[in-house]
Parts: C-alpha cells; sequence; structure tokens
C-alpha cells in the first residue's frame, strides 16, 4: 500500500458506518459517496476496503444518494471510475436493490486498455495472466481483470448501529437519499437560505427551492419570514433522540 | 413423529403467541413475561426445532430469547408455511391450527438454522441488555472482526466450557494474528483439524459467540478440506497457543502457513506473505509441495510454480506487453534472491 495513512483513515471511516474493521471508528461524520470515491481509487492496493464498501453498497443502497455518487464518479481518474462501475455490478448481483446505483455509472467508463485490479498482480506476469484468464465478467465488462471478491456481509454491523453511530446517515433513512435528506442535513447544522443550501448541497437553486417548498409543506421545515429556513422542532427532537455513543463505549468497541 | 421428538410451531400475532408442541398446545402473551414462560415451557420438552412465521417484526422478541436460550429457532417464510399447508390438506385457518401447521412443517421440512438476522440480533441484544442490566452498546455487537486479544478470550472462555479434553489446529488469519505475524483483525478462526471433530463442540462454540457477541461460526471448519494441502506431517510444525480448560489451542507451523497463503492466492494472501518475507528455504519447502498439490488441484500447483520461479528468476515486474509474454513449462534454476511475496 502506497499510503498507509489513507488506508488506516479508509478503515476508521469505513468502521464508523458499520464496517468490521477492528480499528477505532472516525470521529468526523463520513461522506458515504466521497468514501466509497476513495476507496475505489485505493482499491488497486487495498483489498479489504474494497471487499467492505462493495459489501455495504450492496447491503445498504438506500443510504446511498445516487447524484452525488455520479458526481463523485466524474471526478475520479479513468481506474477508479472503472472500479466504482464494477463495485456497483457486484454489488447489484447481491442485492436486487442496489440496482439503484447504476445511474451513478453513467460517469464510469471501461477501461481502453485492460489491466489488473490489484498493483500487485498488475506488475506481476504470471498474476496478471492467471486474473486476466479467470476475470470475473462484473469486472471484465469494465476492462479490469479479477477472479474473485469474497463480499463480507457478516463483517458490516447491522442498521440500527450504523444509524445510531453515523447520525450524518439518519436523516436519509428517514426520508431517503436525496435531496430532501441533504437539505435537512445541512439545515441541522443552522438556518440557511436557500441560496446557501444550493451551494452547500451542490444543486440548482430551482431544485433546493422546490425541494424546500415541500419539506415546508410537510412542517418538517419551517420559514423564518424571509429569513431562510431551519428545521422544524419535531424533526430537531427526532434527531435528538439517537443518542450519541459515548466514546468509552466506541473504545470498548475498537479494543 | 419419532418418540421422543419434539417440533414446536409458534403461530405469532402482536398480542399472543400460539404454540403447538405435539399434542400440546397453548398460548402466551406476547410480551417479556409470556416469552419468558414460553422458553421455560419449551426448556423443557427440548424441541428439535422451532418455527415461526415472519410476521412484520412481531416475532423478533419471541426469536431472540430463544435463541439466547439455545433452542434451535428457524423463522419461516410464510408463503412455503402456506404452500405446505395447502399439500397437506390443511386449509382450514385459526391460530391453533396455523400453530400446529408450523409444527408440522418444522417435522416434516426440517429448514436449517442459521445465524439470526440483524434486526433479531439487535433484538437480542436488547433483552440480554434488559436482563442483566447491560447497555447493548457496550462490548462488541455481531459480526466484526476479532483481534488477537478477543480471539484469545473466546479461546479461553470456550475451553472452560467444554466437557472432554480436544485439540484445534488453526490455520489462515486467525492463525497469523494469534502467532503474531500480523497485526490486523478476523471475523473468524479457520480450524483445520480438530479431535474430536468440531461438530462436536458446536453447543459451546455458539454459547460463547452468545455470550460475546460473536458470529455463531466465530469457530469453525470451514477449511476443513484444505487439510489435502498440508503435508502429512504438518502436526509436527504446529506451534502451541496454550490450553485452555480442556481446550489444547495450536497453530500451523510457520512454513505450512505460508504455503497455505501461497495456495490461496488471492490478494489478501499476498499482502499476508509481504509481512510474512518467506526464506529461500521456505519458498523451496512450498515447491517441493507442488507436485503433490498437483494431484487435486494442478491449476493452483501451476499458478503456485510460475508465480514462485518467476520470482526467483526475477522477473517479478512485468513489461507493459506482458500478455504475449509466454508461461514457461520448465522451473528455471533459481537465483534465490527473490522472496516470493510481490
Amino acid at each position: 500500500m502506497k499510503n498507509e495513512q489513507e488506508r488506516m483513515r479508509l478503515a476508521a471511516e469505513w468502521a464508523r458506518v458499520g464496517g468490521g474493521f477492528a480499528v477505532e471508528p472516525a470521529d468526523e461524520p463520513v461522506d458515504i459517496e466521497q468514501l466509497v470515491g476513495r476507496t475505489a481509487t485505493a482499491a488497486p492496493g487495498d483489498y479489504r476496503a474494497l471487499a467492505v464498501a462493495t459489501t455495504w453498497l450492496a447491503k445498504y443502497p438506500e443510504l446511498v444518494n445516487v447524484r452525488r455518487l455520479g458526481n463523485v464518479a466524474a471526478e475520479l481518474d479513468k481506474l477508479p471510475a472503472a472500479i466504482l462501475g464494477a463495485m456497483i455490478d457486484v454489488a447489484r448481483e447481491a442485492n436486487p436493490a442496489a440496482e439503484r446505483l447504476t445511474s451513478a455509472q453513467k460517469y464510469c467508463r471501461p477501461l481502453r486498455n485492460p489491466r489488473a485490479l490489484f498493483d500487485r498482480t498488475e506488475s506481476n506476469t504470471v498474476l496478471r495472466r492467471f486474473a486476466k484468464e479467470g476475470a470475473l465478467p462484473a469486472f471484465a465488462a469494465w476492462g479490469i481483470w479479477q477472479d474473485e471478491l469474497s463480499l463480507k456481509f457478516d463483517a458490516l454491523r447491522p442498521i440500527s448501529w450504523v444509524l445510531e453511530n453515523s447520525p450524518e446517515l439518519r436523516l436519509r433513512a428517514l426520508y431517503g437519499p436525496g435531496l430532501e435528506a441533504e437539505v435537512m442535513l445541512a439545515l441541522d447544522r443552522g438556518p440557511a437560505t436557500i441560496a446557501a443550501l444550493a451551494r452547500e448541497v451542490d444543486a440548482s437553486y430551482s431544485a433546493t427551492h422546490a425541494t424546500v417548498s415541500r419539506l415546508v409543506g410537510r412542517g418538517n421545515v419551517v420559514s423564518l419570514d424571509g429569513q431562510g429556513v431551519k428545521l422544524s422542532a419535531p424533526v430537531r427532537q427526532w434527531i435528538a433522540e439517537y443518542p450519541p455513543i459515548a466514546r468509552k463505549h466506541r473504545a470498548n468497541l475498537a479494543s | 413423529m419419532s418418540e421422543g421428538t419434539a417440533y414446536a410451531g409458534i403461530d405469532v400475532s402482536k398480542a399472543e403467541l400460539e404454540v403447538a408442541v405435539g399434542e400440546q398446545a397453548w398460548r402466551v402473551p406476547n410480551d417479556m413475561a409470556g416469552i419468558e414462560a414460553l422458553v421455560d415451557r419449551l426448556r423443557e420438552r427440548s424441541p428439535e426445532l422451532v418455527v415461526l412465521e415472519a410476521t412484520g417484526g412481531h416475532e423478533t422478541a419471541a426469536v431472540a430469547a430463544l435463541a439466547e436460550a439455545g433452542l434451535p429457532v428457524v423463522v419461516a417464510n410464510p408463503r412455503q408455511v402456506r404452500d405446505f399447508a395447502r399439500a397437506t390438506g390443511q386449509l382450514a385457518k385459526t391460530d391453533r391450527i396455523d400453530a400446529r401447521v408450523l409444527a408440522l412443517f418444522a417435522e416434516r421440512v426440517r429448514p436449517e438454522v442459521r445465524p439470526l438476522p440483524d434486526e433479531d440480533a439487535q433484538a437480542l441484544q436488547a433483552l440480554l441488555a434488559s436482563a442483566h442490566g447491560v447497555d447493548p452498546c457496550i462490548g462488541k455487537t455481531l459480526y466484526l472482526d476479532m483481534t488477537r486479544a478477543e480471539l484469545l478470550n473466546a479461546l479461553q472462555r470456550l475451553g472452560s466450557l467444554i466437557p472432554d479434553k480436544t485439540q484445534i489446529v488453526i490455520a489462515g488469519g486467525a492463525a497469523l494474528i494469534l502467532g503474531g505475524y500480523v497485526d490486523r483483525g478476523t471475523v473468524d478462526g479457520d480450524v483445520v483439524y480438530s479431535d474430536p471433530p468440531l461438530t462436536q463442540l458446536r453447543s459451546s462454540i455458539v454459547q460463547v459467540a452468545r455470550e460475546m457477541g460473536l458470529s455463531d461460526d466465530w469457530l469453525n471448519d470451514g477449511v476443513k478440506a484444505f487439510g489435502d494441502v498440508l503435508p502429512e506431517d504438518f502436526e509436527q510444525r504446529t506451534d502451541r497457543i496454550g490450553s485452555f480448560g480442556n481446550l489444547r489451542v495450536l497453530l500451523l507451523g510457520r512454513i505450512d502457513l505460508i504455503l497455505s497463503k501461497f495456495y490461496g492466492g488471492r490478494e489478501v494472501d499476498f499482502e499476508d506473505l509481504d509481512v510474512m518475507r518467506p526464506t529461500d528455504a521456505e519458498i523451496e519447502f512450498v515447491l517441493n509441495q507442488l507436485d503433490r498439490i498437483a494431484r487435486f488441484r494442478p491449476d493452483k500447483a501451476l499458478k503456485m510454480q510460475l508465480y514462485l520461479e518467476q520470482g526467483r528468476a526475477g522477473t517479478v515486474d512485468a513489461p507493459p506487453e506482458v500478455e504475449e509474454a509466454e508461461i514457461p513449462h520448465q522451473r528455471r534454476p533459481g537465483d534465490g534472491t527473490n522472496r516470493g511475496g510481490s
């Protein structure tokens, strides 16, 4: 692994969202789509992160914002973008519910010059040859040679743990992983104007405005008389109902 | 139904649990007190299998309590049970009849007992928490990497539970971790040899899992078939980890672990080999096993041979036009400088 620090960071962030790495979970909120993208980038040197990330996509596709994942894919280099395409296909094979992730694949392109998934394999004549001959279709379709990837469903924590320990995902669980949850998450950090919200969630003003209007209409968000909007009291209360896990518990979990 | 063997069916509703075991039938409230009474009564009957129908979560607490009590419980797919009822001509429908159908389903179909799904595992933890005054957040939840200390704790607890002298040999990632070769976690411990067979320890293994929040398969013999890969005398090279009560724990010797990693040939195996850094003598040992391995896995043997000899020939880094490179068919004399790990 070229970057041991990044490897440890990935493990800690996956641990925060339920990945079964025996490390202390990250303290900071996790941007799951960015995390998936960074894992795809690190994948040629980090089998375990790749396996956990792909399993996570297969197990919790309903917590992934596909628009944001597509934006992440669009920013990736060619190899990680192709790897992400393959990860989604593998997740989809394991769980049909992950079909919804396929729209993020439009930013992924198969490699023009196929190569082995892992750097070690790519740099070794024999391993490369065997990887090519035994390449799984889900990888080969993306120009990647890899003959096995074991999804580890028993190495992911259950959804209740994920939501308890990753407040950043709770709103997605409640409102679905779309713009509504992104707007609510942004408002959880404080009141904001529509324009500020649109910048923060990286969406157009009109889409953000329409989303906020829906949320106001449902009583999830309240208008501040021309001064922007904020979360309604019931929603704030719901978010607060998940008590943050105590640090000593987390240390215990990771020890 | 064979004499003395009981199969239980439980029809679940939000308010009540209707139970049928053989000719007996009774009803308990679907609350903590009722479930406790159910567990006590079923324990007396020691049923071979308890089957409930999935009913939108109303069964969760009962399933968790039954599993916690060590009773073999299965949550059946309602459609499967309906089809079974139709096939057996049971068309009438009351709670009591449903419970009897489930008991019959248990006896005839014998659905496989599997680890609890996540939701049930959560309910189990909540039940344990309420029963023992323990915060369910403390300690590990199910299905996670075990560290070396946790593995040792689990083995120690297992040793305290088993009644007879037992010896196991651990392979795979758990052996690397216990042997101090790598510093990471593992989901399970792979037992390559056990005397008596590991199946005889199953109930104790599951008990440790429930106590320590591990997967029921935290210790398994899924790699038993891998025993063929090892030379016959592998037991002479095992390393002793310790004796825990009646349990004597050995690890595959370093050279056999290296052999197993080359045989595995996955990216994770090579990562482990990077850390282990096999010596020339160890590489030679592996090469000497290839003819034997080729008898049952010629593909694996070929890959191992080509990989190792390529490394010895100093051609690890592939040129860009590697696709056209020919795979050698003869062993070449190596210079002994490469360790075969990468």
